[in-house]
């Protein structure tokens, strides 16, 4: 069984791999649009309607639809997902999320994240890495910084070479 | 005037959201509607936002961990207990999501699972600088449908009481909602 899960996921994430400082740039961004925005904004029942109201938002100084924050943020941690919580048995929490600059349709995100701190869990075959994440648009500014805190799969109990 | 133009102009509005002096510190506010996770609503989240742990989307790895279904993508959870918040505490205030601090993911959501939102006024705090503004800070709590806590955090938003109330995206500092 180890085998066929191992199979499904990279084999260079595993709690053993992460190493405190080191700083990864992820591979891919996403461009914001209404179907990540309006839809996931109505989808969750978020009821503020300058995130789905253009022509409320069109009367105002900013004079377009400002994408959701929770929506930023989780675009930002969904990018560096693959790369950082692939093999986590679970995502435990996240802390100090800060939203920083406004995304509007069409801007792109991109994330970086940082290893902040590795330690033991109390099971045997995981341990608990905390990761900073940062998301950045196309003109490198900070969009949302937050850390996420994850159960991480061990190798030596995961991943047994065939 | 056609009669239509005549209702446009007559009909009330019912306003909804609320503004920050009718926040007190201490009320603890049961949310509207909750909210059923269906399978469709875990696996659209988690691939629009690119969320690629299989344990959210493949159901046969999840039970593989132990789990009776996949595991409700987390961002998912939080996005929808701050969304059910979002008429009383934050729609009316005119003034940016700040931040959260203290999520902690406390069970597993599985398709199927009903939410709940419970929301706690922590802290409200006038700013000394600028008049007619300040900060309110809820905890807020989502429930699944045994009463079993399944999120925890704390979240801040600006609120705009004077003269730019009302009107999203007018605060200078305006980032969110």
């Amino acid at each position: 069984m180890s085998n066929k899960l191992a199979s499904l996921t990279s084999h260079d994430n595993y709690f053993e791999d992460f190493e405190v400082g080191q700083t990864i740039r992820h591979a891919r961004g996403k461009t914001v649009t209404e179907l990540e925005n309006v839809n996931i904004t109505n989808m969750v029942m978020n009821t503020a309607q300058g995130h789905f109201n253009l022509d409320l938002m069109q009367k105002t100084p900013l004079g377009k639809i400002l994408s959701y924050g929770g929506v930023n943020f989780s675009i930002v941690l969904g990018l560096a997902t693959q790369d950082t919580v692939e093999n986590a048995l679970a995502e435990t929490g996240l802390d100090k999320i800060r939203l920083r600059t406004m995304v509007f349709h069409g801007d792109t995100l991109y994330a970086y994240s940082r290893v902040l701190e590795k330690r033991d869990s109390d099971r045997e075959d995981a341990g608990i890495v905390v990761f900073k994440h940062w998301g950045a648009n196309q003109n490198r500014e900070l969009v949302a910084e937050m850390e996420r805190t994850a159960l991480i799969k061990k190798r030596s109990h995961w991943l047994k070479e065939a | 005037m056609s009669e239509f133009e005549d209702m446009l102009d007559s009909a009330a509005l019912r306003r909804r959201g609320q503004g920050y002096h009718d926040f007190t510190v201490g009320e603890v506010i049961h949310h509207h509607w909750g909210r059923t996770i269906t399978e469709a609503d875990a696996i659209q989240f988690c691939h629009l936002t690119l969320a690629y742990n299989p344990l959210y989307f493949n159901r046969e790895c999840a039970k593989a961990l132990g789990h009776p279904d996949i595991v409700v993508c987390p961002q998912l959870v939080f996005n929808v207990i701050l969304g059910l918040t979002v008429e009383v505490c934050s729609e009316g205030l005119g003034g940016p999501f700040l931040g959260v601090d203290g999520v902690n993911y406390l069970e597993p959501v599985y398709p199927g699972d009903t939410l709940t939102a419970v929301s706690t006024t922590e802290a409200m705090r006038e700013s000394a600088s600028t008049e007619g503004r300040g900060v309110v800070t809820w905890h807020n709590e989502g429930f699944n449908q045994h009463g079993r806590k399944v999120i925890e955090f704390r979240r801040s938003n600006l609120a705009i009481w004077k003269g730019q109330m009302g009107e999203r995206g007018q605060a200078k500092e305006s980032r969110d909602e």
